[in-house]
């Protein structure tokens, strides 16, 4: 009889946590917190303390403070971010407990903005109405990643997962390879958490990690997705690198015009106004739009909890002035990017996906748990990392409390042959595609303003093609080992993603949040006050619609 | 390309860098027991190993600017 373990080295455990991030870590502490005797297996494609994305910045993580109004900002959310696409009943859970989830941080050994008295020190949210903030620092994960090996949750590293196992509608499991020796990995669990992150399309540089491999395995084993189309979050670049800081408030065109003013007159900060806006400068002659360096505000005094942050920066300052053209440093030519944040894995208030056994955390159901509504992510500053502490709350518990109970998985050796075949296709071929032969025009198409943010079915159309050209070169990936195999499903997961994106901006026919169609510039409540579902059918992308139960929630249009 | 300057002789073979490097650019040689910058095309001067290196011995070399996507 054919064993498992002739194919590879089988691992078992009761939760399986995809992604070593800050969502991953905390999923795990929690996990072990619910039940000890629970095992708990975090694996990750790099190191465990080092990977994802918030320990790359920190960052203001928003919160609603002791003081806040609590009902003026979900109203606020409600009426003018979210456009009555949110979950209100979640947004309300969320912005309930983020204080929560921000002193969990604070006594994981996270470093936070905290008074001389040494309290949590929260202060009004520098550009988003209604709410609070409080700054963390980098590599926050180190010292959490200690908490969760000393509550017993195993840590493996530089493990690539690629597909879910499942047996029916329950996932059991996944498969994966190690980066470094190419070993092909089974894993078996009773319950898997998704925690590795949004598709970000290698475009900002330090959220090079997050490509959309969890969203991408989730949607061929059959779990629903929600808000695609909102994965559309732009942010200011510099054209020279390597970040740009807060700098959307001293904006100038080539004639020295400051266009931040013309834009974004009010102080919240609207990405959206401000990229159609560098757009039109730039298509009507008066670009390329540059900040001006010298007309930044002070830093506030918050920047001082985050000191690690602030000596990265003057490190990345002064090699930019070493190897950068002078003006990089002074008057530096900035653009709008294209972060993307594709976070659609539908999830419930508890993080559970559309399929048994299975939840997603953190930035994979970040859009798909539809607590933000009909936005993009990056519109509420700061909320990645407090949700995905929120989510890891709720998500954790609620997997172990259901592997506690659930049958052994049974894992079917035909199935797993097929998806190693499969996983190994880039490594059999001695000549073929690189990954940047997939991902350089990947990039190009969901850049541009006109397809991603300025919308119309004939762009709409033109980019869905570009994507549907670049897989039909899929099956021509080629890698050389482990690192090359790593890189090709990292592509792989990217035009998926792509392809969402796009086929629910088509399908939504009005404009709402941060989706605009010039075709269809008007909000429609009228018809279109649904979530648009997508899932894989028989092999081919279908897309569905649910009606918001808005008669249920507080906040009617 | 970026490029990736180590200085073995100051490198305490603490393998940070290679932890740090989130993107599987840095590995460990195991002959020389040193790290080596085994994919540098993949680097993205995220400066995280030169900034966790507690000895200094790291430096990425950016190439500027890298390549942006046109974004209109």
């Amino acid at each position: 009889m054919a064993n498992l373990e002739d194919l590879g080295e089988v691992i078992s455990t009761d939760v399986l946590i995809v992604g070593g991030g800050i969502g991953g870590i905390a999923a795990a502490i929690k996990a072990k917190e619910e039940s000890p005797e629970v095992d708990v297996l975090v694996v990750d494609k790099a190191t465990i303390g080092w990977a994802g994305k918030a320990g790359k910045g920190g960052g203001v993580l928003w919160l609603i403070a002791p003081g806040d109004d609590l009902d003026k900002f979900v109203e606020h959310h409600v009426r003018n971010i979210g456009c009555y696409l949110n979950d209100q009943e979640l947004l309300y859970s969320y912005a309930r407990e983020s204080y929560a989830a921000i002193e969990q941080l604070a006594e994981w050994g996270a470093k936070l903005t905290k008074d001389e008295a040494g309290k949590l020190a929260p202060f009004k949210h520098p550009f988003v109405r209604d709410c609070s903030a409080i700054a963390i620092d980098l590599n926050m994960q180190l010292p959490i990643r200690a908490r969760a090996r000393k509550m017993g949750a195993k840590l493996l590293n530089k493990v690539q997962v690629v597909d879910l196992l499942t047996q029916g509608d329950r996932v059991v499991g996944a498969v994966g390879f190690n980066i470094i020796d190419g070993r092909f990995i089974i894993f078996k669990a009773k319950a898997t958490i998704l925690a590795n992150g949004s598709c970000c399309y290698k475009i900002m540089k330090m959220w090079s990690a997050a490509c959309g491999e969890g969203i991408a395995a989730a949607y061929r084993a059959g779990a629903e997705m929600r808000n695609a189309e909102f994965g559309n979050y732009y942010g200011l670049f510099r054209k020279a690198g390597p970040h740009a800081r807060d700098e959307h408030r001293v904006l100038f065109n080539a004639r020295g015009e400051n266009i931040s003013q013309r834009y974004v007159p009010g102080w919240e900060e609207d990405t959206f106004a401000l990229a159609l806006g560098m757009e039109r400068e730039v298509n009507e002659g008066r670009g390329p739009i540059y900040a001006d360096l010298s007309q930044m505000p002070p830093p506030p005094p918050w920047l001082m909890s985050r000191p690690k942050f602030v000596s990265l920066h003057k490190h990345a300052d002064s090699t930019l002035l070493k190897y950068g053209p002078p003006a990089a440093s002074t008057k530096p030519e900035v653009i709008m990017g294209f972060l993307g944040e594709l976070a659609a894995i539908k999830v419930d208030h508890e993080m559970k996906t559309s399929l048994t056994g299975l939840w997603a955390i953190g930035d994979t159901s970040a859009l798909g748990s539809a607590w933000l509504g009909g936005i993009s992510v990056g519109r509420v500053g700061g909320q990645g990392i407090t949700n995905a502490v929120y989510s890891a709350l709720r998500g954790g518990p609620a997997a172990v409390r259901f592997a506690s109970e659930a049958a052994p998985p049974e894992v079917k050796y035909a199935e797993v042959k097929r998806l190693k075949e499969n996983m190994f296709a880039p490594m059999r071929r001695d000549k073929g595609l690189l990954p940047e032969d997939v991902v350089y025009p990947i990039q190009d198409v969901v850049s541009p303003i006109k397809y991603s943010l300025r919308r119309s079915q004939d762009r709409l159309g033109e980019a869905l093609a570009r994507i549907e050209e670049v897989q039909q070169k899929l099956p021509e990936l080629a890698a050389k080992d482990g690192h090359g195999l790593l890189k090709c499903h990292e592509a792989k997961s990217m035009a998926l993603c792509a392809e969402m994106t796009f086929r629910a901006a088509l399908m939504r026919t009005e404009s709402r949040g941060w989706h605009l169609r010039e075709d269809y510039p008007e909000r429609d409540d009228k018809n279109w006050l649904k979530w648009i579902i997508i899932k894989q059918k028989a092999g081919k992308m279908a897309l569905f619609t649910e009606p918001v139960p808005i008669d249920r929630y507080k906040f009617k249009p | 390309m970026n490029s990736i300057k180590i200085d073995r002789d100051l490198c305490n073979g603490c393998k940070t860098c290679v932890d740090a490097c989130f993107v599987d650019v840095i590995r460990w040689d195991d002959k020389a027991e040193r790290p080596i910058a085994a994919y540098p095309e993949d680097c993205v001067w995220c400066l995280a190993c030169e900034d966790a290196c507690p000895v200094q011995c790291i430096e990425v070399v950016p190439t500027i600017p890298g390549r942006l996507p046109a974004w209109y």
